[in-house]
């Protein structure tokens, strides 16, 4: 515990420097001294871009490695991430609706979205006694998730062009996106710290359910109630972030493996660390996509970068695990 | 005698989409300081006993009791303070250091989300009384099976049970570590007072270290008692179907059984594979 606490302020001052430099660089050069100092191009640059979008990077990360980390131990499935249980379709086809109909904007129409699929996952997934089956949420989300990236392609097969180009930019996930507000972001961040707080109060129980359904149940732990708060908080913080960010890969699958390595498996210090670390990771990998720029001429979208370092990252602990 | 600390009163059980009864009529009483052995062959109901006694099933007609309590009916909080079962093996998914799964066996009495003085007292003394203090950081699914067993049982201890119940707590365990492992479970049923049901597939162990035996075949109650009485030659043959040899340990005059095949010993007449001389 004690190496646990020294590890949690570690990151956090990590968190706190990447947090600096995301906001300190970036395509446009920016005198932070003259954004403080009073209004001009500065400030508006500070608080219309690099701001928010260092505040979605970091929640967005935070939430999204959270909840890799807690639905991998519910389900006693290493492999497991924040999208396998049908949120991820869910926002995607409610986000791609919103987008082909122009109603509502893209993060409204993927947040219903998200909450609709959860609902239904959980509906079709309890068995007779009523009672949450883990491993069907599972199964009956990644069937939903197969089903929902048909119509997604359907939708995108049918709109004009360069919608289904602002489509594809959504999905691949961002957090430049000028379309969200401050209200957007306001809900992501309440959304965040309520479920992460949520999650880390049932600390103890996950410790247990990392263990299987029925060994939690020897040492005390209802697995049908813990089952249901954490897919309902995790399915809060899945919804709010893809609604955001759209689809960030990658970081709900490695942080949780990288936390887990530095701390442990303990929950209690495994979803702080979580949240810090996934946080840092996603303002950084945000700011290499801005670094980057002057290279290609245009910014490649977050999912990607965090894809393309994840999955060799991924493939990398699962051979270290494996020798 | 005082009131049992665990009683099966005419147990029913029988799972969904079978036809038979896993646990008939099951009638059985475990108190305090004793310990008691579950006999019988493969898919007798022993674990299924074990299961209803630690209240992760319900039965569908008759009562389960410990102390007084039906640990179907309580919390999973409430009932694991009163009642552990130890698995017979445990597959994790991460690995979890000894520390950290030994700790699991405190969920039930954590109050907020961290380890009180008392909790980590308990997880001392669990680790202490099954030796695996110098295992702690070690990660669980890399000890041997002996290892394992003795990490499973100290997380038993520390959720400070009233009931003890243990799946095949010498499967997978060398001669030494077998005994070695009864030995500590009689030691603590006899200190703090805890009544044990363990299922044993191993007879002479359980001939050595129980002090009441219970037979099971299909689903019921064969026979009960004191070990050397209940696990006679013609019961064991009965129950098992298999022949033994009744025999004294001329050491300690303790009773001892070894199977006789059906057909009486012969020598091996393999002939497939041609001795070889031994290379110089």
């Amino acid at each position: 515990m004690r190496r646990g606490r020294w590890t949690i302020f570690l990151l956090a001052v990590l968190l706190v420097v990447v947090a600096f430099l995301s906001v300190a660089l970036g395509s446009t050069p920016l005198c932070l001294w003259a954004a403080i100092d009073g209004p001009g191009v500065d400030r508006t640059v500070l608080l219309h871009e690099r701001l928010p979008r260092t505040l979605t990077g970091g929640l967005v990360g935070a939430a999204l490695s959270v909840c890799g980390l807690v639905f991998q131990s519910l389900l006693a499935n290493p492999l497991a991430d924040p999208y396998v249980i049908g949120v991820a379709g869910g926002a995607a086809v409610g986000g791609t609706i919103a987008m082909t109909f122009s109603i509502w904007s893209a993060w409204v129409g993927a947040f219903l979205g998200g909450l609709g699929a959860i609902g239904l996952t959980f509906r079709l997934s309890r068995d007779r006694a009523g009672r949450l089956r883990a491993y069907e949420v599972l199964l009956v989300g990644v069937v939903f998730n197969t089903f929902a990236s048909a119509v997604v392609m359907f939708l995108k097969t049918v709109v004009r062009a360069e919608k289904a180009q602002e489509m594809l930019l959504w999905l691949m996930g961002t957090l430049s996106s000028e379309a969200r507000g401050p209200i957007a972001l306001g809900l992501l961040g309440a959304a965040t710290f309520l479920s992460i707080g949520l999650l880390w109060s049932e600390a103890p129980a996950l410790n247990a359910m990392a263990l299987g359904e029925e060994d939690a149940a020897r040492v005390g732990v209802d697995p049908g109630q813990v089952s249901r708060r954490v897919l309902a908080a995790g399915a809060l913080l899945v919804a709010a972030a893809v609604s955001v960010a759209g689809m960030i890969g990658f970081v709900g699958l490695i942080i949780p493996h990288a936390a887990r390595l530095v701390v442990g498996n303990d929950h209690r210090v495994g979803i702080p660390a979580c949240a810090l670390l996934g946080g840092a990771f996603l303002i950084a990998a945000d700011l290499g996509t801005r670094l980057l720029f002057p290279v290609f001429e245009t910014e490649a979208p977050v999912g990607v970068l965090t894809a393309m370092v994840g999955a060799p990252a991924f493939v990398w602990l699962l051979k270290r695990r494996l020798s | 005698m005082s009131a049992p600390a665990l009683c099966f009163d005419s147990v029913f059980l029988s799972y969904p989409s079978r036809t038979t009864w896993a646990v008939e009529g099951l009638c059985m009483e475990v108190h305090s300081f004793e310990v008691v052995g579950l006999i019988g062959p493969n898919g007798a109901g022993k674990s299924t006993a074990l299961k209803l006694a630690a209240g992760l099933l319900a039965p569908q007609s008759g009562r389960v009791l410990v102390h007084g309590l039906d640990p179907s009916r309580l919390a999973r909080r409430e009932a694991a303070r009163v009642v552990a079962l130890v698995p017979a093996a445990l597959h994790v998914a991460f690995p979890l250091t000894v520390r950290d799964l030994v700790a699991t066996g405190r969920t039930a009495h954590l109050s907020g989300i961290f380890e009180s003085p008392a909790d980590r007292q308990a997880i001392g003394e669990a680790m202490c009384a099954m030796q695996v203090e110098d295992l702690a950081d070690r990660a669980f699914d890399c000890l041997s099976a002996g290892e394992q067993k003795r990490v499973l049982i100290a997380r038993a201890l520390a959720q400070e049970p009233k009931v003890m119940l243990l799946d095949e707590p010498t499967a997978n365990l060398d001669i030494a570590q077998g005994v070695t492992v009864l030995d500590k479970i009689v030691s603590l049923a006899r200190a703090r007072g805890v009544a044990v049901l363990a299922a044993i597939h191993d007879l002479n162990l359980a001939l050595l270290h129980c002090d009441r035996v219970a037979l099971m075949k299909e689903g019921r109650l064969r026979a009960v008692g004191p070990p050397e009485a209940a696990l006679s030659g013609p019961t064991v043959q009965e129950v098992f179907g298999c022949r033994v040899h009744v025999g004294r340990n001329s050491m300690n005059g303790r009773m001892f059984l070894v199977p006789v095949s059906p057909g009486g010993w012969s020598a091996p007449t393999d002939t497939s594979c041609p001795r070889r001389e031994p290379p110089l």
